[in-house]
């Protein structure tokens, strides 16, 4: 097996992983599969391609800008349009995303039109070579951010207080209200939280992909292919998930068709969870 | 029949023709209750009467429709759970409703999560429920969902009992477990009570169950308050007895 293919496949995964953290967390708290999780991330991606064409701001330095920006436009859609949804179900909700994806798709068509743009930084070109294999700084640079990312989120949520009553919510919402946690609060804050992760992989993103206002529906399926490889819910399944469809779609792309890449990958999906339905690390009584 | 009032003691709760329910149906008609400082009272009735339905009212889970809710003789107005888990009442649910992916200590942990206590004061907290529950005490690290119907319900009223509660609201303790468990579970009840000086509520179906247990009694009947007593009073009724004890 050819070992650039594997890290290329590797450096590629972690970026799916952060992708994906947010909706396996919206997914796994409030029980909502958020479609509009591609258009966040699209607008992570041009807030970085503007920041960097207007004022030439380093790429890697807006990440906290399109935190912050996603984070409060989560919060506006969770606390006005998401809360009010919530008792009509799954079904009601997978509809209101959907449409707010296209909303947010549309608008970023109207005012940014569908033109690609692409972030270059000085540094771009530029990479390592260790016998053969050769590693571009910037996707190094990507896939430690990334992981930099996702264990920062799982500490927050593992070891904090607010984290702990996220998890509490996630198990159980009339427990955790018993208990004196503010569960609309919670879910407010989880979502405008994944909104803002994934909004930074966008950011991320935009370095290495070509940026337009289709650039998340394209990751879109990828996001759930990860995520439910991984087991909802579960960060470091999402990063795992993230790396096997790196190295699958990689793999695929230079040993078998790069047309096939999808295909195998929604394959690999199927076997997963006719095996292992519960995700690859997907915990007991988790998403129950 | 007028429930027994404590002369001197003002009461720590008061339903005051409380009426409520779920969308448009409703639930409860014109409910009227107090619970005194230090005692057991107990909720009486069949399926669907409404017990569970009572006791979200006093949790802050539903709010009324009618009616008035007095906490310490002040109105309760716009409380939601949380705020009343602040106010030191604590409801352990119907059905136990524990953290299953969790372990039993962080359940009990989650117990004290409005109290914003230091992580010392927790786990002096910790002990002491233990104390009290040593068949939990052996399986702190076990995840919640693997445990026995018995020890859920010990894990469910220690999580309760974390939360430093003055009034304990417990739904249906006895449900699904062996009558021996709930007369372990209940003998603590009683230590915990004598030792806190804290009041609790305790629905039940089982009529005399609960009439061993509490000091006075409330009978729920399709929403509506039917009949109330001490304990004793309730056990001389004729139509009650014949009504829940068969007899
Ligand atoms: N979430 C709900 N939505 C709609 N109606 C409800 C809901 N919960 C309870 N009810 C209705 O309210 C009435 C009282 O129910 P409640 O659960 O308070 O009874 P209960 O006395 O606790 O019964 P059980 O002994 O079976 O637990 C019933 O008619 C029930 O159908
Ligand atoms: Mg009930």
């Amino acid at each position: 097996m050819d070992l650039q293919v594997i890290i290329n496949g590797i450096l590629l995964g972690g970026l799916y992983g952060l992708a994906a953290v947010g909706f396996s967390l919206i997914w796994g708290v409030m029980n909502i599969v958020d479609l509009a999780q591609g258009a966040y991330l699209t607008l992570g991606a041009y807030i970085t391609f503007w920041l960097f064409k207007l004022w030439g701001i380093d790429p890697f330095l807006t990440l906290p800008v399109s935190a912050l920006i996603l984070f409060g436009l989560g919060f506006l859609i969770e606390s006005q349009i998401i809360k009010r949804v919530l008792r009509y179900g799954f079904v009601m909700l997978l509809v209101v995303t959907y449409g707010l994806n296209l909303l947010l798709q549309n608008a970023m068509l109207v005012a940014w039109s569908a033109d690609y743009r692409s972030v270059t930084p000085a540094y771009s070109g530029a990479g390592l070579n260790i016998g053969g294999v050769n590693i571009p700084y910037i996707r190094l640079a990507l896939f430690i951010a990334a992981l930099l990312l996702v264990g920062l989120l799982t500490i927050f949520l593992n070891k904090t207080r607010v984290g702990n009553a996220i998890r509490a919510t996630a198990l159980n919402r009339l427990a955790a209200n018993l208990v004196g946690i503010r569960t609309e609060f919670i879910y407010a804050l989880t979502y405008s939280l994944a909104a803002a992760v994934v909004g930074m992989a966008g950011s991320l993103i935009s370095m290495v992909y070509t940026v337009s206002p289709n650039l998340g529906g394209a990751f879109m399926t990828k996001i759930f292919v990860v995520t439910v490889l991984g087991g909802f819910g579960s960060l470091p399944g999402a990063v795992l998930g993230g790396l096997i469809l790196g190295i699958t779609e990689a793999f695929t792309a230079s040993y078998i068709a790069p047309g096939l890449m999808n295909a195998v990958s929604f394959i690999l999906l199927v076997v997963i969870l006719i095996f292992r339905p519960q995700g690859l690390m997907g915990k007991q009584f988790y998403g129950a | 029949m007028a429930a027994v009032v404590k002369t001197g003691l003002k009461p720590i709760i008061t339903l005051k023709n409380a009426s409520t329910g779920y969308g448009i149906a409703q639930a409860l008609w014109n409910v009227s209750l107090e619970l005194y400082p230090r005692e057991i009272v107990a909720l009486i009735g069949s399926n669907g009467a409404g017990k569970t339905t009572v006791l979200r009212v006093l949790s802050g889970v539903l709010p009324l429709w009618n009616g008035e809710y007095r906490l310490n003789e002040e109105a309760v107005k716009g409380y939601t759970a949380p705020d009343l888990v602040h106010k030191g009442i604590c409801h352990v649910p119907e059905g136990r409703q524990l953290f299953f992916g969790l372990s039993v200590e962080e359940n009990l942990r989650m117990g004290a999560f409005a109290l914003k206590k230091s992580r010392a004061e927790i786990n002096k907290s910790l002990e002491w429920v233990y104390n009290f529950f040593p068949e939990i005490a052996k399986r702190r690290n076990q995840l919640a969902g693997t445990l026995s119907g018995g020890e859920q319900q010990m894990v469910a009223i220690g999580r309760g009992l974390m939360g430093n509660p003055t009034l304990l609201l417990i739904d249906e303790l006895s449900l699904g477990l062996a009558p021996v468990i709930v007369d372990r579970i209940y003998e603590t009840l009683q230590k915990i009570y004598q030792e806190q000086g804290i009041t609790i509520l305790i629905v039940e179906q089982d009529m005399e169950l609960a009439l061993s247990v509490a000091s006075r009694a409330y009978v729920l009947e399709n929403g509506s308050i039917s009949v109330s007593g001490t304990s004793k009073e309730l056990m001389d009724n004729d139509k009650i007895r014949e009504a829940y004890l068969g007899v």
